[in-house]
């Protein structure tokens, strides 16, 4: 019975925060951190370092899908922002546009070779074609109001999920030294990247990035003596056309960041 | 509405291996029959499990239970209640009706002892007395498992 209680108390964490915090809050600038950081002097002395480098920030859900949801968004927004240029080739959002289109196409058969069923993604595949179809004709606002309907927001969720896992499953040789706690990538895509609300670490990071073949730049806050926050990029190596997801982090949380337009 | 298209995508799509499907008209309630595996003390029981499908399925999994009753260290003796891990923290998207049937069928092989909801069956396992637990499970299978019990 012990089990039950606990399950049942994390899904009333899970309800607070749900409650308390929206899928994604308007794009807003640094303020708010100096609030929350008042009384914290080294994650205070970044914040100046982060206001030169970003006009803003969107905070999301702390629910444990913040990676993976905001990268999602932030994919599909710079493509929205960018909707003039992709029918220009020789923009980056147009490459990065047909690169998209075409690796959800190719996704059923990189699922099913990693083993899941198609009654299982097709829908998934299907609604994140249709929403990348409709990219020349969406606002903001519309993808906006998507992250407000808890089902859309984790049908874009669950996708990354599963490419994620697809992605890790199929490069067992290569990353199963990666994962601690678990024999072998398949316990591990099982139990930390198939299921809702489980947390992103460093390695479905890579993931995620190497599989879609798009940069994120991370800006890691934390309890270091700087004035700086420290910038990681994934994947590791990058050839792709000059596009880039940027979020912070903070301790067991990611958001998205907006750059200066320089 | 998506939980409608992924339960009849389901109900198109599902194997031979199990007798499952929706209840009447209602695709929220199934049943499956399964037949419990020859290398368990549940061989040629005949089993029959229900799935209550929640509104936000996939996100959320379905409820399942057994009908027939079963001596199972992961099985509430009264209630038929399941303790499965990927009917609670572990479920995903990526499972369906028809993987939790196997998964169903892979519990009767490998009970799990630690966290039992048949404490009688979850302590004659811890204590190792697997010849008590093999034939109270035999016993129930042959009350209420076998063909000429099921109505």
């Amino acid at each position: 019975m012990e089990d039950f209680s606990i399950i049942k108390q994390q899904d009333e964490i899970l309800r607070e925060i749900e409650e308390r915090q929206p899928m994604f809050t308007p794009v807003q600038d640094f303020s708010s951190l100096e609030v929350e950081y008042a009384s914290n002097p080294p994650f205070q002395a970044k914040i100046p370092y982060l206001q030169s480098k970003y006009s803003g920030f969107r905070r999301t859900r702390g629910d444990g899908n913040c990676f993976y949801r905001s990268f999602i968004f932030s994919l599909f927004e710079q493509l929205i922002q960018n909707k003039s240029h992709l029918s220009n080739p020789d923009s980056p959002y147009s490459q990065i546009y047909s690169a998209i289109k075409q690796k959800v196409l190719d996704s059923g058969d990189i699922l099913n070779a990693a083993g899941f069923l198609p009654i299982c993604y097709e829908d998934f595949i299907d609604m994140i074609s249709a929403k990348l179809e409709m990219i020349p004709t969406t606002e903001i606002s519309q993808l906006e109001d998507d992250f407000k309907d808890k089902i859309i927001a984790d049908t874009y969720v669950m996708y990354t999920r599963f490419i994620v896992s697809a992605f890790l499953r199929l490069h067992a040789d290569e990353y199963s030294g990666f994962v601690e706690g678990y024999p072998d990538i398949v316990s591990f895509c099982n139990s930390e990247v198939d299921p809702m609300n489980r947390e992103c670490e460093q390695l479905q990071i890579i993931a995620m990035t190497e599989a879609f073949q798009i940069k994120a730049e991370i800006e890691y806050m934390d309890r270091n003596d700087r004035t700086e926050t420290t910038l990681m990029s994934f994947p590791f190596e990058y050839t792709g056309p000059d596009f880039k997801i940027h979020m912070l982090y903070r301790p067991g949380h990611y958001d998205i960041l907006y750059p200066n337009r320089s | 509405m998506a939980t409608r298209t992924r339960l009849l995508r389901e109900l198109k799509g599902k194997t031979e291996e199990f007798s499952l499907n929706n209840v009447g008209d209602d695709l929220m309630i199934w049943q499956a029959i399964i037949q419990g595996p020859s290398d368990s003390p549940y061989a040629d029981g005949k089993f029959t499990i229900e799935f209550r499908v929640p509104e936000n399925y996939p996100f959320a999994p379905p409820k399942a239970r057994f009908i027939t009753r079963i001596f199972h260290p992961n099985v509430h003796f009264d209630t038929g209640d399941i303790c499965l891990d990927v009917l609670k923290s572990d479920w995903s998207p990526a499972w369906s009706l028809e993987a939790l049937c196997r998964a169903i069928v892979a519990l009767l092989s490998a009970p799990n002892a630690d966290s039992p909801l048949n404490c009688d069956a979850g302590n004659m396992i811890r204590a190792g007395d697997m010849r008590a637990y093999n034939s109270m499970a035999r016993m129930y299978t042959i009350e209420f498992a076998q063909e000429r019990n099921l109505n």
